[in-house]
């Protein structure tokens, strides 16, 4: 058996002291291979590492489309493309801590998000003012992560499919032209704030970066902690509507998120 | 008229050409006017790197700008000025003989020249009679100070000069130059520029009423360092002069558009002016002025819930859910909980 991350995963100290360091380096890595030569002849990626491997972190990103305007209480009538027209990025990033490793790997994984998407508000005759509003989105997951790395770990093969499904909460806010947006009528007031549960699902399919430049991701390992680099994209389905309230809003969506991961 | 003290009929370099360049390296100090009418900084520093090499002052630092309210304030007051220089070492404990003036209006001391590079250049005067002292001394060190008399170095005898006019001046320090027993002499200049003209008020204001913003836009003027938006609700008047304009909210801005969302309410009326300053900080008559009513606008969240939208804007929703989800998923829980109770 090669020198596997598995081996050297139980009783690490290393791991928790060098957290601040392999998340500095992040940026740094993220340059590094991008720059490195992906030509490079003799390529054999680093199978395992220096460090042991508590866990990983993604950065991802994507488009995201709240599914607001599927409330089934709108009547057809399209609020969010009417405003705002479109979709907007949703950024996450995600850490996700390994607890089981055998044939693949099993984490919980912990997601911090945010969308945020601005428009001009509208007149009573459909013009756009110069009032602006914002519908701000902030996401948070916890997911169940099985990552199918075994062909990786196996027999080199770059990619490493991964799973999630889990339980999310998003946070949310709507501005007016002067803060926090409120409404009223004859059922009485509400303002734009608040939270929506929901859940959500995903497969990933990661790309192994080290191959690309073996002798940096083991200088990288070796000086940060960081094991494993990878490209990776998401396929997401998020289901945000409160399990189907009655008066609740689906700011889920169904969308693909892209981004650079590590093992550390 | 004064003439340089012990140094008649000596040549006076004037400018920064320097060709014969500095003996001394000089900084021009401006300090401030007196009684604290006026706070500035002003430092030029000359290369001194060497007799017969120094490098020329940047003239374009050079310039002390005085608006139509400075120049109100110092009517009757005086500008301190002080000058310094740089010795080299050789030089040090040596006296100069040092004259701060300012050049006569005369042809004969009009010698200004076109360069290689087409700019304009003053060279060397014809001679030191060509300044009229302001003060002449023997200086053991390397500062001299001046206080400027504004009535008398302007002109001026009213407040009421102040505006209408451009008056632009020199104030030379004159030093020997190459050595302490040359026969040439250098100066150096601070202009004094006394901007009595207002800017041309800006035109091409348009204003978008919002709810609660104004979306405030005009065309660039040709000068400007800065604007002033004018809102009120009561009506403005094209060409008021700021100092009159009362009952205006206003905001100092340096874009040509803005948002104003300071007090503005919905379905209210208001007059919106703009003006605009100068460098010297004179601010131009009011422009022509927008009127606009504000009318109510709908957000998103008044626009979703106009609609019918069901979200009730709260952080912990309770409402009984069609889906068994959560209590599935809280019954999974507990039965996860009972299992390792049971194993334990």
């Amino acid at each position: 058996m090669p020198e596997s991350k598995h081996a050297l995963l139980p009783g690490s100290t290393l791991r928790m002291s060098r957290g601040l360091r392999q998340v500095a380096a992040l940026l740094t890595l993220a340059a590094a291979l991008v720059l490195a030569q992906a030509a490079s002849a003799q390529v054999q990626y680093l199978d395992g590492g220096l460090t042991p491997i508590s866990g990983a972190l993604d950065f991802k990103f994507g488009p995201y489309t709240p599914d607001i305007d599927s409330d089934p209480s709108l009547g057809g009538a399209t609020p969010y493309s009417t405003v705002f027209g479109g979709g907007g990025l949703l950024s996450e990033v995600v850490y996700e801590h390994h607890l089981w490793q055998g044939i693949g790997t099993a984490s919980i994984g912990f997601h911090l998000g945010f969308f945020s998407k601005k428009a001009d508000a509208l007149n009573a005759d459909g013009t756009r003012s110069a009032d602006a509003t914002r519908l701000s989105l902030v996401p948070l997951r916890l997911s169940g992560v099985y990552r199918f790395d075994y062909l990786e770990e196996r027999f080199n093969i770059p990619l490493v499919l991964s799973a999630r499904v889990g339980l999310d909460y998003y946070f949310y806010r709507v501005k007016g032209g002067d803060g926090t947006a409120d409404f009223s009528d004859a059922d009485g007031s509400s303002t734009g704030r608040g939270g929506t549960h929901g859940w959500h699902a995903g497969a990933t399919l990661y790309f192994l970066l080290d191959i690309l430049a073996p002798n940096m991701a083991r200088d990288l390992d070796s000086a940060t902690g960081i094991n494993n680099s990878y490209l990776f994209a998401e396929f997401l389905h998020a289901d945000i509507r409160d399990f189907g309230a009655d008066d609740s809003w689906d700011v889920g969506d169904t969308t693909f998120l892209f981004g650079l991961g590590f093992e550390l | 008229m004064f003439e340089l003290t012990g140094l008649p009929g000596r040549r006076v370099a004037r400018g920064c050409a320097a060709a014969t360049v500095a003996a001394c390296g000089v900084v021009l100090a401006l300090i401030g006017c007196a009684g604290g009418a006026m706070a500035q900084s002003y430092i030029v520093e000359r290369d001194i790197s060497g007799f017969g090499t120094a490098g020329s002052l940047s003239t374009d630092g050079t310039i002390l700008r005085i608006g139509i309210d400075d120049c109100e304030t110092l009517i009757g007051d005086e500008i301190d000025l002080t000058f310094e220089w740089t010795v080299l070492a050789s030089a040090a404990g040596e006296s100069f003989s040092v004259k701060v003036g300012r050049p006569y209006d005369s042809a004969d001391c009009d010698t200004t020249t076109t360069q290689s590079n087409g700019e304009a250049e003053s060279t060397d005067a014809a001679s030191d009679l060509c300044f009229g002292a302001v003060i002449a001394e023997t200086v053991s060190g390397t500062t001299i100070s001046v206080e400027l008399d504004t009535l008398e170095y302007f002109g001026f005898t009213t407040v009421a000069d102040c505006e209408g006019t451009n008056n632009d001046t020199d104030v030379f320090l004159i030093l020997p130059t190459t050595d302490l027993t040359s026969t040439t002499l250098e100066s150096d200049s601070l202009q004094i520029d006394l901007d009595g003209v207002r800017p041309v008020a800006p035109t091409g204001l348009s204003v978008n009423a919002g709810e609660s913003t104004l979306e405030i836009d005009w065309d660039e003027p040709s000068e400007q360092d800065g604007y002033t938006v004018y809102v009120s609700t009561s009506p403005l008047v094209q060409g008021t002069a700021a100092a009159e304009i009362t009952g205006a909210s206003s905001d100092e801005v340096t874009s040509t558009s803005v948002s104003f969302n300071s007090g503005i309410v919905a379905d209210q009326t208001y007059y919106v002016g703009v003006t605009v300053f100068d460098a010297a900080g004179n601010e131009s008559a009011l422009s022509e002025v927008v009127q606009v009513t504000t009318q109510q606008a709908d957000d998103f969240w008044e626009y979703y819930k106009g609609n019918g939208g069901s979200e009730a804007g709260e952080f912990c929703n309770t409402a009984p859910a069609r889906s068994g989800l959560p209590l599935a998923l809280a019954l999974g829980l507990v039965a996860l909980r009972r299992r390792g109770g049971a194993n334990a």
